[in-house]
C-alpha cells in the first residue's frame, strides 16, 4: 500500500518535473533561441512609425482674406449600447427632437432610429457628419450625449478638410487639389497652381504605445518633423472681385447667356485683382462651371480689330486723315460676305471712324489691299507683339493662340479678310485683355500675375515681381493714335459703346459682337467689352465677354457686355477719392475775404 | 535598498512622463479646436463684410453703394 503510494508519488514527480522542463525548454526557446523574433513582434506591436502629415498652407488675397483654408470638421456617432436604460428612457425623445431641429429633419424618423440602433445593439450609429466646431460645442450639449462617451455613449470623430470661406465666388479660380489612386496631385485653379508651396512635407516620428490607447513619441534620431504648406497671397482683391461677380452673374442671367466670363487686371503690373466666370446649368441655374476666362479660346472678333489697325500704323499703310471705302457695308470674297451692322455701310470715312463705328468692310478693305500680296508682313507683326504665344500662367488649361500662317496647307484666300476683324483665330479672354493691357500701360505688356508673395512656415517671405513679355508693342505715335481711337469708341457720341460712357470719368475700350455658330443654321452671338480706365492715367483692364446672350433680350458688345464693365469700374473707381488741392494762400485769401463780406454785412 | 529607492524613482519620473504625454495631447487638441474657431470667426467675418452682403442687408432702409467717388481736400504749402 505504501510503496503503492510511492510509486504514484514518483510517477507525479516525474511528471511534473517533466512538465516544469518543457516549460524552461520552452522560456529558454522563446527567450534565446527565438527571442529576436519575438522582441520583434512585441516592438512591431507597441513601437510604430507614424507619417506625420503637415498642415496644408492658406490661400490669401491680397489683403490677407483667407480664400482657402484646412479646419477640421467633426463626424458624430452614439454608441446606443453603452447608455443606461434610465438615461435612455428620460431623455431619448428631447434628444430627438434637438437633433430634427439641428438637422431640419422629422423627429419621429430620428427617435425611430435611434431606438432600432438600440434594440440591434448599434454602438456606431451615425448622427452628424461634416459638423463644424461651432456647431460641435451646440452638440455637446444636448440630451444623453452631455454626458460624454462614458455615460453618454458620445463617439467624435475629426477629419481635415478644406474650406472656402468665399463659397461660389471666384470657385472655379481659387479651385482645389486632390490625390488621385496613383498619388498623382489633380486639380483646378490657384490651389492646385500653388499646390508646390502649399502641400508641404511630409514628416516621419516614431511612437512608442503607453497606456490609454495613447502614443509616446520615442526620442531617436529617424525623427523627421513635417515642414508645414507654405501661405499663398494671390493678388486676388476680394472687394473687386465681390463686384465683379455680383455684376457678371446679374446680367448674365438677365440676358440668358450660356455662359460669360470678366477679368480685371491693374494695368502697371498684369496683377489679377478678380475673375469670374458663369455656366448655365440644365435648369438654367448659373455657376462657376469653368474657368472660361482662362481655358476657352474664342474668336475675338471686333475687338481683334486693334491689332490690325496697330500693324496698318506701325507698316505706315494708313494715316489717320485717308479715308477708306466701307463699300456699302458689303464686301465679297470668294463667294462669302463680310457685312458692316449698318446696312448700306458708312460710305467714305478715315480710319479712326472706321474703329469707332466698329466698321467690318473698312478694316478687312484696309488690311486686305495693303497685305492680300504680302500676307507674311501681317502674320509676322502679330508674332513681333506676341499674342501668337501662350502666356504660360499657373493656371492650368491654358491654350495655345490659333493664327492662321502663310505657310500652313489651310492658308487660303479667306485668311487674311477674316483675321483682318477676328475670325478664323482664336484667343482666350485672358490673352486678349493682356494685349489691351498693354496699350494702356504705355506699350509694355505684361504677364498676367496671380501670385502676390508666399510666406513660408519658417517665416521667410517671397516677393514675385512682373514679368514682362514685349517692353514696346508698337511706336509711341501708334499707341498715342489707338489710345484716342480706344477712346473715342465711348466718349465720342457717335462710338459703338457710347452707351456706357462715366459722368464720373473716362473710359477707354473696344465693343465685340461675335457670331459664334456661323456655319449652322442658327447664328449665335459671342458679346465682349475690352478696355481699361480711368483712361487718361489707366489704372485697371477689364475684359467681359458674354456668350450666347438670348438674342431676343439683346446680343451687341455694347448692350450685353458694355454694361458690366461700367458699373464694374464706377464701383471699383468709386473707392479712389479725387483730389481737390488748395494752397495754403487760397485758403487764407478765401478767409479773408469771407470776413471782409462779413464785416460789410 | 538604494536600488529599490532607485526603481521607484525611475517608475516615478515615468509617470509623470506619461501624464505629461497626455496632457500635452489634450493641449494640442484644444490649440487645433481654438485654432478651428479662429478660423470659422474669421470666415464668417468675411462673409458679413462683403459689399454684396452689406448692399442685401440695407437695400430695406434704401440704403445703396454709393458711385460718387469721395473727395479729398488736399492743402499745399505752395
Amino acid at each position: 500500500m505504501e510503496n503503492n503510494f510511492l510509486l504514484r508519488l514518483y510517477v507525479v514527480g516525474i511528471l511534473m518535473l517533466i512538465f516544469s522542463l518543457g516549460i524552461f525548454y520552452k522560456l529558454f526557446q522563446i527567450q534565446f533561441i527565438d527571442g529576436d523574433k519575438y522582441r520583434k513582434i512585441a516592438e512591431d506591436k507597441t513601437v510604430k512609425n507614424f507619417i506625420t502629415e503637415p498642415v496644408r498652407g492658406n490661400l490669401y488675397s491680397n489683403d490677407g482674406s483667407i480664400l482657402a483654408t484646412s479646419v477640421l470638421k467633426y463626424d458624430i456617432f452614439v454608441d446606443t449600447k453603452i447608455i443606461s436604460d434610465k438615461i435612455f428612457q428620460t431623455e431619448v425623445s428631447s434628444l430627438c427632437e434637438k437633433i430634427s431641429k439641428f438637422k431640419k429633419s422629422n423627429s419621429n424618423y430620428e427617435c425611430t432610429r435611434i431606438k432600432k440602433a438600440r434594440k440591434n445593439n448599434n454602438r456606431y450609429l451615425n448622427l452628424f457628419r461634416n459638423v463644424d466646431i461651432k456647431s460641435l460645442g451646440k452638440i455637446k450639449r444636448f440630451p444623453i450625449l452631455k454626458y460624454g462617451s462614458i455615460k453618454g455613449g458620445l463617439i467624435i470623430e475629426n477629419k481635415i478638410s478644406r474650406e472656402y470661406p468665399f463659397g461660389k465666388i471666384a470657385e472655379r479660380t481659387i479651385g482645389y487639389e486632390r490625390i488621385d489612386e496613383n498619388g498623382n496631385f489633380r486639380g483646378v485653379g490657384l490651389e492646385h497652381a500653388f499646390g508646390r508651396f502649399l502641400r508641404g512635407k511630409n514628416g516621419l516620428v516614431t511612437k512608442r504605445k503607453i497606456s490609454n490607447g495613447q502614443w509616446k513619441i520615442l526620442d531617436n534620431n529617424l525623427n523627421i518633423s513635417p515642414v508645414n504648406g507654405s501661405n499663398v497671397y494671390t493678388t486676388i482683391d476680394i472687394e473687386i472681385q465681390d463686384i465683379v461677380h455680383d455684376n457678371l452673374l446679374e446680367q448674365t442671367i438677365n440676358f440668358e447667356a450660356d455662359h460669360s466670363s470678366a477679368i480685371v487686371m491693374e494695368v502697371s503690373t498684369g496683377k489679377i485683382k478678380a475673375i469670374s466666370n458663369f455656366g448655365r446649368t440644365v435648369e438654367g441655374k448659373y455657376y462657376e462651371k469653368l474657368n472660361y476666362a482662362v481655358g476657352e479660346s474664342i474668336e475675338p472678333g471686333s475687338t481683334f480689330k486693334l491689332m490690325s489697325v496697330i500693324s496698318l500704323f506701325e507698316d505706315n499703310a494708313i494715316d489717320t486723315i485717308q479715308k477708306i471705302d466701307t463699300k456699302n457695308g458689303k464686301l465679297n470674297f470668294y463667294g462669302f460676305d463680310v457685312r458692316d451692322s449698318k446696312e448700306g455701310g458708312y460710305g467714305e470715312i478715315n480710319m479712326m471712324d472706321i474703329f469707332r463705328l466698329s466698321s467690318n468692310t473698312g478694316i478687312v478693305s484696309a488690311v486686305n489691299d495693303f497685305y492680300k500680296n504680302r500676307p507674311i508682313t501681317f502674320v509676322d507683326r502679330i508674332s513681333n507683339i506676341g499674342i501668337d504665344r501662350s502666356l504660360g500662367i499657373e493656371i492650368k488649361g491654358e491654350p495655345k493662340p490659333k493664327f492662321p500662317h502663310p505657310d500652313d496647307n489651310t492658308w487660303n484666300g479667306l485668311s487674311l479678310p477674316w483675321m483682318a476683324y477676328g475670325y478664323g483665330i482664336s484667343l482666350t479672354p485672358l490673352q486678349i485683355l493682356t494685349f489691351y493691357n498693354s496699350i494702356a500701360n504705355n506699350g509694355e505688356m505684361v504677364k498676367p500675375k496671380f501670385l502676390e508673395r508666399v510666406t513660408t512656415s519658417d517665416g521667410h517671405d517671397y516677393k514675385f515681381k512682373k514679368e514682362v513679355i514685349n517692353s514696346s508693342v508698337c511706336s509711341k505715335n501708334t499707341l498715342d493714335i489707338v489710345n484716342k481711337m480706344l477712346y473715342d469708341v465711348v466718349q465720342h457720341p457717335n462710338g459703338t459703346a457710347y452707351n456706357i460712357k462715366s459722368k464720373y470719368f473716362n473710359i477707354s475700350g473696344k465693343t465685340g459682337t461675335t457670331q459664334v455658330d456661323y456655319n449652322s443654321e442658327s447664328i449665335n452671338y459671342n458679346s465682349t467689352f475690352v478696355g481699361f480706365f480711368p483712361s487718361h492715367k489707366p489704372k485697371y483692364s477689364c475684359i467681359i465677354t458674354v456668350n450666347k446672350p438670348n438674342k431676343k433680350i439683346g446680343y451687341y458688345g455694347s448692350t450685353v457686355a458694355g454694361p458690366v464693365f461700367k458699373n464694374i469700374a464706377e464701383k471699383i473707381m468709386s473707392k479712389y477719392p479725387n483730389h481737390l488741392e488748395f494752397s495754403v494762400e487760397e485758403i487764407e485769401r478765401e478767409l479773408m475775404d469771407n470776413r471782409i463780406t462779413s464785416i460789410n454785412q | 535598498m538604494f536600488l529599490f529607492f532607485l526603481a521607484v524613482i525611475m517608475i516615478y519620473s515615468s509617470h509623470s512622463v506619461d501624464t505629461k504625454i497626455y496632457k500635452l495631447n489634450d493641449l494640442s487638441k484644444k490649440v487645433v479646436m481654438v485654432e478651428n474657431e479662429f478660423i470659422e470667426k474669421r470666415k464668417e467675418i468675411v462673409k458679413i463684410k462683403m459689399e454684396s452682403n452689406i448692399k442685401i442687408q440695407l437695400s430695406d432702409r434704401g440704403i445703396a453703394p454709393s458711385l460718387n467717388p469721395p473727395t479729398k481736400i488736399v492743402i499745399t504749402k505752395e
